[in-house]
């Protein structure tokens, strides 16, 4: 085998594996029962920081010279890390985030326990780590949703922008630009690749288009120049865009046929939970907030083209009745 | 006696690594290397940061080496209370050295990963997305197809690790001004580590 044999060989070996970089999952089934304090202020004042920095740096040099979108730009150099976003690791590591699993040892019970961990050693989700569960405004959710939201938003809002430039209006540039998530949760952001459609991170991708869209292209952006310098008009706050729908345990992804069976086996040890006082309560609450978004129609529509499969029969509420005598 | 882990229990850990590096050689670089890492790599939401060396392992099939082993340290900055227990982001500086059938190298570099330890050791041996560049020097030997079998290298090597797939890549030139025919060589290696 020539030098160059071997190094293609290593590329499309190292390609595969880059691929398993957007496998991060998670199971917040995992997390009922476990007590969590809510880290919205936590998150808030990361990513609050991190617009300020942008801020700071921007108006230390000439800032009527800058252009607003020159600082987005800015802040989503600081927001990306190939595979791992960075609020995404911060939520992951800092001890200002309560989480579960928190500990090393929490951690390996996860990664036996998690709806993933009846899988064969090669299945590209193991690869990566577990992402842990977080609550935010009352919603529990994977730290992957934050990479969701800083990660893919920032492509759903170019895609949206790139629409606008070329003549649509601001419905007609969502909505391309939700088609275009919607496509790479169906192939190699998700479905092909790690057998799960996550409905949860449409939601955090598309809400993170939203965020990147009021940072300079609304009547009220976020950063304006007030009185010659770059201001950051109001705070960040991640509760304006996190709902019910963000939770995977409320609004269940589409698994492939092939992960189907090991993940319903894993589901039925779920079901004497629903029982839960604290879970009912939680879903009582879901219930209450839970709304129709716009990805939920787009997905509803795909499925009744029968492009995807019928979501509910992921709900935990069907395995469970299916499951009974 | 069993060391409790988790949060708030960093005082009563063991130091992360003692290091591969002469205590002598120590004092004098790791002053150098913490003053150039970027302040950026210290998180003041997190509290004040300490220096940190996080050991690495590489185990890989690499050419001109052959079947190598790599063991390296990581010298970052990280706040105090996160440890990389459970999924930690560094940055800082990667001395590694490497050890074949058919070559022996030492790499020194700019590192940026995402990973963890493993479940036994505190050794980074959970690199899930990492990236280094580093000047290196190849000095190979036994099994080695080079002719002669005997020669040093000194260069770049690029790194890369995504789920604890390693692949290298590297670019050296023969120290040895006398020597006939070309003096470049490319490297490379697939492994698992970082």
């Amino acid at each position: 085998m020539g030098i160059l044999s071997r190094l293609a060989a290593g590329i499309l070996v190292a390609m595969a594996a880059a691929e398993t970089a957007h496998a991060l999952e998670s199971d917040a089934f995992w997390s009922w029962g476990r007590p969590l304090r809510d880290s919205s202020d936590a998150i808030n004042a990361k990513v609050n920081a991190e617009l300020r920095a942008v801020v700071d740096e921007a108006n230390a040099g000439k800032p009527g010279k800058l252009a607003c979108t020159t600082l987005e730009r800015r802040f989503m150099r600081r927001m990306r890390f190939p595979s791992f976003q960075t609020v995404e690791v911060w939520a992951m590591a800092s001890p200002l985030v309560d989480r579960t699993p928190s500990t090393a040892e929490e951690e390996e019970r996860y990664r036996k326990e998690w709806l993933f961990g009846a899988t064969i050693p090669g299945d590209v989700v193991r690869w990566m780590p577990p992402s842990p569960i977080i609550s935010i405004g009352g919603v529990r959710l994977g730290t992957d949703k934050l990479g969701h939201f800083f990660s893919e938003g920032i492509l759903l809002h170019s895609r949206f922008e790139a629409r606008l430039e070329q003549g649509d209006d601001v419905e007609q540039a969502e909505a391309h630009a939700l088609k275009w998530s919607v496509l790479t949760e169906r192939t190699f952001l998700g479905l092909s690749t790690s057998g799960v459609f996550s409905r949860g991170d449409l939601e955090a991708n598309h809400e993170g288009m939203r965020f990147y869209n009021q940072l300079c292209d609304v009547d009220d952006p976020m950063l304006r120049i007030v009185d010659g310098a770059w201001t950051l008009t109001r705070p960040f706050d991640i509760r304006d865009y996190v709902t019910p729908e963000w939770d995977e345990t409320w609004q269940s992804p589409i698994f492939g046929a092939m992960r189907w069976p090991r993940i319903r086996r894993r589901l039925e040890t779920y079901c004497p939970l629903l029982d839960d006082p604290a879970v009912r309560a939680e879903r009582e609450r879901y219930a209450a907030r839970d709304t129709e978004t716009e990805t939920e129609r787009l997905v509803a529509e795909i499925v009744a083209q029968g492009k995807l499969a019928d979501p509910e029969q992921f709900s935990l509420e069907h395995v469970c009745a299916q499951a009974k005598p | 006696m069993a060391v409790p882990r988790g949060p708030g229990t960093a005082a009563l850990r063991p130091p992360v690594s003692r290091g591969i590096l002469p205590g002598r050689m120590r004092g004098l670089l790791l002053p150098l290397l913490l003053l150039a890492t970027p302040a950026a790599a210290a998180d003041t939401l997190d509290g004040p940061s300490v220096a940190r060396r996080t050991p690495t392992v590489r185990a890989r099939f690499a050419w001109p080496q052959q079947a190598a082993f790599a063991a390296g340290v990581v010298f970052h900055r990280q706040p105090e209370r996160i440890t990389c227990d459970t999924v930690c982001p560094i940055r800082g500086w990667h001395l590694q050295g490497e050890a074949g059938t058919a070559g022996g190298q030492l790499a020194f570099g700019w590192t940026k990963l995402v990973g963890q330890h493993g479940p036994r050791f505190d050794v980074l041996s959970r690199p899930y997305m990492a990236f280094a560049v580093r000047g290196a020097l190849l000095r190979t030997w036994g099994n080695s197809t080079l002719t002669p079998k005997e020669r040093t290298f000194a260069g770049v090597e690029g790194a890369w690790s995504v789920a604890r797939i390693s692949l290298a890549l590297s670019v050296m030139r023969d120290l040895d001004d006398d020597r006939e025919g070309s003096r470049w060589l490319v490297g490379g290696g697939l492994g698992w580590g970082f």
